[in-house]
C-alpha cells in the first residue's frame, strides 16, 4: 500500500472543483510553487540529476552539451554507443525542439520517423539550442542527450501509432488527476495533447482508463484506430503513482505534473516533470482538479 | 444573487481594497482639479485649432502707406480668438465690422507688419431642401448676388444657354446644383494661372484657378436666377503660404450653403476653411508706390490646451503645463498622447486575456499594433499589419532553408518589415490612398517577432491555429484602438494623466480575479455541467 500524503492549503471555492488558467496561475502556480524551484523544474538537467539522487527511474544519460566545442566528441560518441536516441532542449517547454533519432553514423543521423539529416545540419541544429532558439529570452541553453527508452506501446492499449506517456498530476504531494496521453497520426508521434494527442483520463482508484480527450473535445473512441478509450486497466499504476510522490519529495512542486513512459525493461520511468501541468486533464477525467477539495468543503 | 456573490469572491481582497483606494484617490483629485482649481473638461475637448499670423513686408518712401485687409470672420463655425496686432509705427484701425487698416502717414523703410490669432473651424455640411428649384419673385435683399458683374457674365449668352442646359426646368435642388457642380468640378481643369479669371475666360479656356472656378460657377447660378456669392479664405495647413482660397457660396430657399469646386465639396465646408471675406474683391488693398508682400503662417494646435494650461500655469495638479513645456523640446503633445494611451490599450489586453480568455501572439503586441493605428489610421494600419504578417512570413520560411542563427535571422526579418513598410507607404501616398502622415511608428520589432512567433506557429502547430491566433490578435487590437482612437478618451487622459491610477485599479482587479474565463466556460462545459 502506497501512502498519500495530505494537502493542506484550503484553496477558495470552484464550481465542481474545476480549476481554470487564472485559478491554476494565481492560487496554484503562485501560492504553492516558489519561482526559484519553477526555474530549476523548467531544467531539465537539473530535474534528471536531483530525481537520480533520490533513486527515481529516468531515462540513460548519454551526454550534456553546453558549449558548440562539446558536439563533435560528442558525435563521435553517438557514433561508437550506435544506439537510438533523444535530443532534448534543457529548457524548452511544450516539447518543443525535442527530437527521437534512430540511428547515427559519420554522415548523418537518421530521425525516428526516418527523415534523413546532414552531419552539418544536426550539429546546426545543436547551435541553434545552445543560442537560445527554444528558450526564448534565455539564451545559453544546454541540450541534454539521453537513450530513447524502449517504451512500451501496448502499455495501456495495442496497436497504437506511437508509444503512449503517463500525466499525473499531484497537489501537495496528493495525486489528484491522472491521464494516460495516445500519440495520434496527427500528433506525429507526440504524446503532447496541443499538438493532437489524445487525452484519456484514469480512475484513481480501480486504475481504469475512461473516455477520453481530443483538441479539447470530448471522445470516446481513438480517431485513427477507433478503439474503444474507456475500460482498460493500465499496468503498474500503483507503481507510477508511487514514483510520483517521490518526484514531490524529490522536487517539492506544490501544483506539479509527472510525466512517465513505462520501459520494457525498467518499467516506469520519469520523463518530464511540470511546474504548470495543462488543465485538459480535467476534461479528459469529467472532473475538475479541485474535485475532492470540493467536495471535503461540503 | 449566488452568481454576484461567485463573482465578488473570485476578486482578491487586498487587491480589491487596493483598487478601491486608487479609485477613491483619482476620484478626490480629478474632483479638486474640477472644483477647486475651475480645471473642466471643456476647456480641452474642444477641436483642434490654428495659430495663424498675417505677415506683411512693406517698403515705404516718405509718403502715406495704408493697407487694408479683412480680419477673418467671426461665425458659428469659426470662431477667432486672442487677436493680437504688432504693426510697430503703423496704426491699427478698424472701418466697419473686421475691416482692419494699418496706416502711416509718411513711412521710410522696411518694415514687417504682423497679425497674429487663434482659430478654431468645424466643418459642416448640410442637406439640401428636397423638391424642385423654385426662386421666389422678391430677392430685393439678394439682388447684389443675381447680378452679373464685370467678371461673373451671367448675362453672356453662352453661359446662359449652358446654365440652362445643366438646370432645366422643374429639376430637384440637388440634381440641379449637382450638374453645375460637377460640370465645374471635372469640365474645367484648375490652373494656378495668373491672369483674367473671369467666368467667361474660364468657359472658353476650359480651364482656371480657383476664382475664375467659381465665378463661372456663381455666373452659371445667378443666369439662372439663384443667388450665388463667391467667398475669400484660407486654406488652414500646418505651413506658410502665399495664397489664398475661394469658394462659393449658394442661397438655397433660406440660407447660404457652401461648395467648392475646387477640392471637391459639396454643400459642406471643410473644417480647415478659414472664412475671410465675401466680397469679390482683392484680399488685400494697399496704397501705390510701396513694396507690399504678403504671406500666412499657419500652425496646428491642439486647440484651447494652451488656454486651459495658463490658467493655472503653476498649479502642481495641472498637467497641461507640463505637457506643453515639453513640446518647447519638439516633444509633440501627440507623442504625449500616444504614450499616455499605451497603458490604457494595454488594459484592453489584459480584459481580453484574463476575463474572455483570447490568445494573441506576444502578450502586448495588440496594445502596440493599436497604438501604431493611432498615426496611421484604423484602414492603412490594417493593411500595413496583414501585408507585413504576410511577407515577412514568406521570408521566415524562405530563411529557414537557409542555416542561421536565431538574432541574424531575426535581423533580417526586421529589414524585411522596414523595407516593406517603406514600400506600402511610398505607394499608398503615390496612389493618393492616405496622406503622408502614413509612416509612423509602427512597432517594427515587433512585428518582425511576432512574424517570428507566427513563423513558428504554422510550423508547430499548423495552419489553422496559427491562422486563429493571428485573427485574435488582429481583432484584439481593433478592439484596443476602439477604445484608444475616442478623441474624448484621448483628451481625458492627456487632461487628467491620474486616471492611469485607475487603469491600475482596474488590472489589479483583473489580476486578482481567479474565476473561469469567457472561453473556458465552452472548454469545461462537459465537466461544469452540475
Amino acid at each position: 500500500m502506497i501512502s498519500i500524503p495530505n494537502k493542506k492549503t484550503k484553496f477558495p471555492d470552484t464550481p465542481n472543483g474545476v480549476v481554470g488558467m487564472n485559478y491554476r496561475n494565481r492560487n496554484l502556480v503562485d501560492v504553492l510553487n516558489p519561482r526559484s524551484l519553477i526555474t530549476l523544474a523548467n531544467d531539465k538537467v537539473f530535474t534528471k540529476t536531483t530525481l537520480e539522487k533520490h533513486s527515481i527511474t529516468t531515462p540513460n544519460e548519454l551526454a550534456i552539451i553546453n558549449n558548440s566545442r562539446q558536439i563533435e566528441p560528442i558525435y563521435q560518441m553517438l557514433i561508437r554507443r550506435d544506439m537510438p536516441f533523444v535530443l532534448k532542449p534543457a529548457r524548452s517547454a511544450r516539447g518543443r525542439g525535442v527530437v527521437l533519432y534512430q540511428k547515427v553514423d559519420k554522415d548523418g543521423v537518421t530521425k525516428v520517423n526516418g527523415h534523413r539529416m546532414e552531419k552539418s545540419d544536426f550539429e546546426f541544429f545543436i547551435q541553434q539550442i545552445l543560442q537560445g532558439e527554444y528558450s526564448f529570452g534565455r539564451p545559453q541553453d544546454g541540450v541534454l542527450i539521453e537513450e530513447k527508452i524502449e517504451t512500451d506501446k501496448s502499455w495501456i492499449m495495442k496497436d497504437l501509432p506511437g508509444a503512449p506517456d503517463l500525466r499525473i498530476v499531484l497537489i501537495e504531494g496528493k495525486p489528484e488527476l491522472a491521464m494516460a496521453r495516445l500519440p495520434t497520426e496527427a500528433s506525429e508521434g507526440r504524446a503532447n495533447l496541443h499538438c493532437g494527442a489524445v487525452g484519456m483520463g484514469i480512475d484513481l482508484v480501480t486504475h481504469v482508463t475512461q473516455g477520453g480527450v481530443h483538441l479539447d473535445k470530448r471522445i470516446d473512441r481513438h480517431p485513427d484506430t477507433n478503439q474503444i478509450l474507456a475500460g482498460h486497466p493500465v499496468l503498474d499504476f500503483d507503481r507510477c503513482l508511487e514514483i510520483a510522490i517521490q518526484c514531490y519529495e524529490a522536487v517539492p512542486l506544490g501544483l506539479l505534473g509527472v510525466d512517465l513512459m513505462r520501459d520494457i525493461n525498467n518499467g516506469p520511468t520519469v520523463v518530464e516533470l511540470n511546474a504548470r501541468p495543462g488543465l485538459a486533464i480535467q476534461v479528459a477525467n469529467g472532473a475538475g482538479l479541485l474535485m475532492s477539495n470540493s467536495l471535503s468543503n461540503k | 444573487a449566488m452568481d454576484y456573490n461567485h463573482l465578488m469572491n473570485n476578486f482578491g481582497k487586498r487587491e480589491a481594497l487596493l483598487a478601491l483606494a486608487l479609485t477613491v484617490l483619482v476620484i478626490f483629485l480629478v474632483g479638486y482639479k474640477h472644483f477647486v482649481m475651475g480645471y473642466t473638461m471643456t476647456s480641452v475637448t474642444s477641436e483642434p485649432g490654428y495659430q495663424v499670423a498675417l505677415k506683411v513686408d512693406v517698403k515705404g518712401n516718405g509718403r502715406e502707406v495704408s493697407i487694408r485687409w479683412p480680419l477673418p470672420m467671426q461665425t458659428a463655425r469659426q470662431s477667432i480668438r486672442r487677436e493680437e496686432n504688432e504693426s510697430g509705427p503703423f496704426r491699427f484701425q478698424l472701418d466697419g465690422d473686421r475691416r482692419a487698416r494699418w496706416i502711416s502717414p509718411n513711412f521710410t523703410g522696411e518694415k514687417t507688419l504682423y497679425y497674429r490669432f487663434f482659430a478654431q473651424t468645424q466643418a459642416e455640411s448640410f442637406k439640401l431642401k428636397s423638391g424642385p428649384i423654385e426662386t421666389p419673385e422678391d430677392y430685393s435683399k439678394l439682388a447684389d448676388y443675381l447680378e452679373p458683374t464685370e467678371q461673373i457674365q451671367s448675362e453672356d449668352p453662352e453661359i446662359e444657354s449652358l446654365a440652362w442646359r445643366l438646370i432645366p426646368p422643374e429639376i430637384s435642388w440637388s440634381e440641379g446644383l449637382r450638374q453645375v457642380y460637377e460640370f465645374v468640378l471635372d469640365e474645367i481643369e484648375f490652373k494656378a494661372v495668373r491672369g483674367p479669371t473671369d467666368a467667361v475666360t474660364a468657359l472658353q479656356v476650359s480651364s482656371a484657378s480657383c476664382n475664375g472656378k467659381n465665378r463661372l460657377f456663381i455666373a452659371l447660378l445667378r443666369a439662372r436666377g439663384i443667388p450665388a456669392r463667391l467667398c475669400k479664405g484660407l486654406i488652414l495647413e500646418n505651413t506658410s503660404k502665399r495664397t489664398s482660397h475661394a469658394w462659393t457660396e449658394i442661397f438655397v430657399v433660406d440660407k447660404w450653403i457652401p461648395f467648392c469646386p475646387t477640392n471637391g465639396y459639396f454643400a459642406e465646408i471643410p473644417e480647415n476653411y478659414l472664412e475671410l471675406s465675401k466680397e469679390d474683391s482683392p484680399l488685400f488693398r494697399h496704397s501705390k508706390y510701396i513694396g507690399f508682400d504678403w504671406s500666412w503662417i499657419v500652425e496646428t494646435q491642439v486647440g484651447q490646451m494652451k488656454d486651459a494650461v495658463m490658467v493655472n500655469a503653476h498649479n502642481p495638479l495641472n498637467f497641461l503645463f507640463y505637457w506643453v513645456s515639453l513640446e518647447d523640446f519638439n516633444i509633440s503633445l501627440n507623442l504625449i498622447m500616444v504614450i499616455l494611451m499605451i497603458p490604457v490599450a494595454a488594459t484592453a489586453v489584459s480584459f481580453s486575456r484574463n476575463i474572455v480568455g483570447l490568445v494573441t501572439f506576444g502578450t502586448f503586441m495588440p496594445a502596440l499594433i493599436a497604438v501604431s493605428f493611432l498615426e496611421t489610421g484604423f484602414f492603412i494600419g490594417s493593411v500595413f499589419f496583414i501585408l507585413v504578417m504576410f511577407l515577412s512570413t514568406l521570408v521566415n520560411f524562405a530563411l529557414l532553408k537557409l542555416r542561421l542563427l536565431h538574432i541574424p535571422r531575426l535581423v533580417i526579418m526586421l529589414t524585411v518589415v522596414v523595407g516593406t513598410i517603406m514600400l506600402v507607404s511610398v505607394t499608398l501616398v503615390r496612389t493618393g490612398l492616405a496622406e503622408g502622415a502614413a509612416i509612423s511608428l509602427f512597432p517594427i520589432a515587433i512585428l518582425s517577432l511576432t512574424s517570428e512567433r507566427l513563423t513558428q506557429t504554422i510550423s508547430e502547430d499548423g495552419w489553422f491555429e496559427a491562422f486563429k491566433r493571428i485573427s485574435t490578435t488582429f481583432v484584439v487590437a481593433a478592439i484596443c484602438y476602439a477604445l484608444i482612437g475616442q478623441k474624448f478618451m484621448q483628451l481625458l487622459i492627456i487632461a487628467y494623466p491620474e486616471l492611469l491610477l485607475i487603469n491600475i485599479a482596474i488590472n489589479l482587479l483583473i489580476g486578482s480575479w481567479h474565476g473561469l474565463r469567457l472561453t473556458e466556460h465552452l472548454r469545461f462545459k462537459t465537466i461544469l455541467q452540475p
